[in-house]
């Protein structure tokens, strides 16, 4: 899949935020690729960059951020795009699924109107083929009667429900690339499974994109296909899924997969990684999980270390257990 | 509809499309003292604008023979300097009060409505105009300025026609800043929500985003303040009028009806002159704030038992 050119390529990119305290460097240099038809997740825990990630990718920060770098989105650098550029691409050819469906509906229009808003904006069709096309699209995120949810109110429908709208919203337009934002950490559990298995079937038939941003490695291990983790700011290791998962590198990424209850095994305590994300605020140049790593070596607190792969795979991880010019020094 | 239409459509039943309006009505007519509002309300409009078709008064004007007569059969409420009858006058200052209340009402909430949604929708250099006009305005106390710009009219010798309108102009000129602020503070609070980021995310252009996001939104709290300003609108316009600053005769107003306990003759010795239109403020003034309450009830999405 890696001989063809991306279709999303971020490169260094970085989001600092001005905070009272300095400069709150949420996002950090990171880079990675997404390919067609590829799903790739970004993981880590709270407040490590993800969302904010997103959102840069999105241009959905504030004014009084920073974003620095490149995204590439099928060639266009999207960080370069006009405001009116920019809102023509959103919803068209990139789309977005958030984390609460409930609210991110408006509460007095109908999910009908909802939809063929999108359509009407994006693309010349008429009100009649919109309401169509609507139809179309609320049966292919498997809802039956869509007569009637077309023109019920959001707080008539079941959360699963509206995450099935939402989807429906956000690929009305056929985009070749969704960001999906922890799509499923508002849902119980069974709806859970099913939501990841629409939208993984969705992709396959669309040939589109997905960048999944979640902390949950279930979904991960589900849909991924291949792996970004990340840790205040930084992407600490990537590579496919199935290396991911057999054969971790940097001890935060093995920390996430200990700490992830296992079905039918009942320890008495599950693992925690101990300690917390560090404060983001004037990081000195360092592993920035070097006070929280049972590895934790001298170099670790001095020098910041790099993304690279030990051979030629793309399992890179950014570690200094790895670099062995300097262990063995 | 015994079951909520949530479980409705999981069930797999057929429901029929409920709107969020007909849930407003449902709640308005549990309101027994709102509705008791709406039913004066009417009884006044009916007063108004109908009654007058019953009055045998309505094309004789003034009568020499018939001054200052107390309330009587034929004049049920009597007569007064000029002979005209007091019960038809009360009917044709209704339409005028009413028609200044509402009217002014319209124009306030149109201004401020919109001031409002631009100033918290846009934010930046164009909030910081439209908000700091609103505050100079706001920080000139409302009576003394309505005062200065009758002042001015009656310098400019406006025909007695033409004022009602201008003193709608005028009462809104006064009202709108504190619209703007409403809407200003709520628009704000819904631009941040979730769904408004999603309608960014789907790459709507802000006109469909704020006629067809923000707007829906406003609206309850439009009907509410709207309502609520009317009564604010038919006092002051009597306040106006009473001092002779705001519609003058020969057309007649509440307001300048009561001008007349200013004599002290009249006061004292021909309190049907000055009780009826004083009663008629008063009962539509009520009447209009036990409707904008009761709106305000059942239309506040905070108080939905969602």
């Amino acid at each position: 899949m890696a001989q063809q050119e991306p279709l999303l390529s971020v490169h260094q990119l970085k989001a600092h935020f001005q905070s009272e305290d300095g400069l709150v460097k949420a996002v950090d240099g990171i880079n990675f690729d997404v390919y067609q038809g590829e799903t790739v997740c970004i993981v880590g825990e709270s407040g490590c960059g993800k969302s904010v990630t997103a959102m840069s990718i999105m241009g959905l920060l504030p004014d009084t951020s920073k974003v620095e770098g490149e995204i590439n989105l099928a060639g266009k650098d999207l960080t370069k795009l006009s405001k009116g550029n920019m809102r023509r691409i959103r919803g068209n050819e990139l789309s977005m699924i958030f984390q609460e469906p409930m609210t991110s509906l408006n509460p007095v229009m109908t999910i009908g109107e909802q939809m063929t808003e999108v359509l009407l904006e994006h693309q010349a069709i008429s009100k009649k083929q919109a309401t169509k096309k609507s139809l179309e699209l609320i049966k292919m995120v498997g809802i039956g009667r869509g007569e009637q949810i077309i023109k019920s109110y959001p707080h008539q429908l079941s959360g699963g429900m509206l995450q099935r709208v939402m989807i429906a919203i956000a690929l009305a337009c056929d985009p070749k690339m969704l960001i999906a934002d922890e799509p499923t950490t508002a849902l119980d559990v069974t709806i859970q499974a099913q939501v990841l298995n629409l939208l993984q079937d969705l992709k396959e038939e669309t040939n589109m994109s997905m960048l999944l941003i979640t902390h949950d490695l279930g979904v991960v291990a589900e849909v991924a296909d291949r792996v970004v983790v990340m840790y205040a700011g930084k992407v600490v290791e990537q590579g496919t899924v199935e290396e991911i998962f057999a054969n971790p590198k940097h001890p935060y990424t093995k920390g996430l997969l200990q700490a992830k209850p296992v079905l039918g095994s009942r320890k008495k305590k599950l693992y925690t990684i101990p300690g917390q994300v560090p404060k983001l605020v004037d990081l000195k140049p360092s592993c920035y999980f070097a006070d929280r790593c049972e590895h934790c070596m001298k170099i670790c607190t001095q020098q910041t270390p790099e993304l690279k792969s030990d051979d030629s795979s793309e399992h890179k991880v950014a570690c200094w257990l790895y670099e062995n010019e300097v262990v063995h020094k | 509809m015994a079951y909520s239409s949530n479980e409705m459509i999981q069930s797999g039943h057929t429901v029929q499309k409920s709107s969020l309006w007909k849930e407003v009505l449902k709640r308005f007519l549990k309101r027994k003292m709102a509705i008791a509002g709406l039913l004066i309300l009417l009884l006044v409009f009916l007063f108004s604008f109908v009654g007058p078709f019953f009055s045998p008064y309505m094309t004789a004007g003034t009568n020499s023979q018939a001054i200052h007569q107390a309330p009587n059969l034929s004049h049920w409420l009597g007569t007064d300097h000029l002979g005209r009858d007091v019960l038809t006058r009360l009917m044709l200052a209704g339409r005028i009060s009413l028609t200044v209340g509402i009217g002014a009402m319209f124009l306030a909430v149109t201004i401020g409505g919109i001031l409002g949604i631009l100033a918290g929708y846009y934010g930046g250099i164009i909030d910081q105009i439209v908000m700091r006009i609103a505050d100079i305005l706001m920080t000139l106390p409302g009576l003394p300025l309505l005062f200065i710009m009758a002042a001015i009219m009656s310098e400019w010798q406006v025909p007695a026609e033409q004022r009602l309108y201008i003193v709608m102009i005028m009462l809104s000129l006064v009202n709108w800043p504190s619209l703007a602020r409403l809407i200003r503070s709520q628009v704000l609070s819904l631009r941040e929500r979730e769904f408004m980021v999603a309608t960014e995310v789907l790459g709507l252009r802000d006109k469909r985003k704020v006629l067809n996001h923000l707007l829906p939104n406003v609206v309850p709290l439009l009907i509410v303040t709207a309502t609520l300003s009317v009564g604010g609108a038919i006092l002051s316009e009597s306040v106006l009028s009473f001092f002779g600053l705001g519609v003058v005769p020969p057309t007649a107003s509440w307001g300048n009806m009561i001008n007349t306990a200013n004599t002290l003759i009249d006061f004292t010795n021909r309190p049907w002159l000055w009780i009826p239109p004083g009663v008629a403020i008063f009962i539509t003034v009520i009447a209009v704030n036990l409707l904008g309450d009761g709106l305000r009830d059942s239309i506040d999405p905070n108080m939905k038992g969602r």
